[in-house]
């Protein structure tokens, strides 16, 4: 296996693990919208410092300092969101990393950020569609909801929220696409 | 080749003392906004076991897991904000109220998954006198809830004294 196939492998394996710890779309959304933001510039500094080679060491305490201060200005101007994203920190720093490390393999950063994101938000998405029947889109400063669609009236599965949700979805995309490429 | 790997060693320590650093001070940055923000959001609740009172932050330094915050209400006594299991080891979030004399004031439940009807008995105002009068029997019925309550009571008991 070559390493951008290597490397987009891990990136849909970590962004299918980091939607485990969604059970919403909106909590999707706010894990995306971070992903993309830490993501970013823990590859920008990593780069500035490291200028070719690889280093783990210093992959590690990039990531996880960057990973550290949002935590703390999160708390401290928007403790709403942190109660959506306090569980996911250190698991996005661990991305991170596998980010940094591959991206100086591949040098296709901005491609895998979004494919990772697309992942996050698709999962969030049929997670909160097939276990409660609508999808929300809220606003998390004041609770309203900023979109609503119902699809399908006093219809609830928990059976598709939490963990084994995930994989519940996560194989059925697989399942589809596998066959639509055998067909 | 004895050059570039003390180079190298140099260069991880700067950047570890770096990220240190910046750490150390993003932290000093953000403390007072963080002890607002919690406080904010308990606030409320705050302010209903004592009413027109200063709550400040103390710094939680017990090696006891279902103590979450602790905040000293100014010239009246200490809130504690714990969490103990209930029935089907789901948390039970309260709020405990203690005055400057180690007495308890009143409890705040703040979240629960107990079963309405039984578990919840143990939240009856009528139990939490007793409580407070200090009678800790487990309520029966209710035996997980009013044992969560009855530990945390004990275990903050001691906390209080050490406090006052």
């Amino acid at each position: 296996m070559n390493t951008v196939k290597k490397s987009t492998l891990s990136i849909l394996l970590s962004s299918a693990l980091l939607a485990f710890l969604t059970n919403s779309f909106t909590q999707a959304a706010i894990l995306a919208f971070f992903s993309f933001i830490l993501i970013s510039i823990s590859n920008i500094v990593y780069a500035v410092v490291t200028k070719k080679e690889n280093d783990l060491f210093l992959n590690i305490i990039i990531s996880f300092t960057i990973t550290i201060v949002v935590s703390y200005f999160v708390d401290a101007f928007f403790p709403i969101i942190s109660n959506y994203l306090e569980a996911s920190l250190v698991y996005l720093a661990v991305t991170m990393v596998w980010f940094n490390h591959f991206s100086k393999n591949t040098g296709c950063t901005v491609k895998v950020i979004l494919k990772f994101i697309l992942i996050i938000l698709v999962l969030g998405f049929f997670k909160e569609l097939l276990s409660s029947g609508a999808i929300e889109l809220k606003n998390v400063f004041d609770n309203q909801s900023l979109f609503k669609l119902s699809l399908f009236e006093s219809y609830k599965i928990t059976l598709f929220k939490g963990y084994i949700g995930t994989l519940l979805i996560l194989s059925s995309i697989v399942a589809i696409v596998t066959f639509k490429e055998e067909k | 080749m004895g050059v570039w790997k003390m180079n190298s060693l140099f260069k991880k320590l700067i950047a570890l003392i770096l990220s240190l650093v910046v750490i150390i001070l993003c932290f000093n940055l953000t403390k007072d906004a963080i002890n607002l923000s919690k406080i904010g959001a308990d606030l409320g609740n705050l302010q209903q076991l004592f009413p027109d009172s200063e709550f400040s932050l103390l710094e939680n330094t017990l090696n006891n897991d279902s103590i979450l915050t602790i905040y000293k209400v100014k010239d009246k006594g200490f809130v504690f904000k714990t969490s103990k299991v209930g029935y089907g080891n789901l948390p039970i979030i309260t709020l405990v109220a203690y005055d400057n004399d180690g007495k308890l004031v009143d409890i705040l439940v703040l979240q629960h998954s107990e079963t309405e009807g039984i578990g919840t008995k143990a939240f009856d105002a009528k139990y939490f006198q007793q409580l407070k009068e200090n009678k800790l029997d487990v309520l029966s019925g209710a035996t997980y809830t009013s044992t969560a309550l009855i530990s945390s009571i004990k275990e903050l008991q001691v906390i209080v004294e050490g406090l006052k």
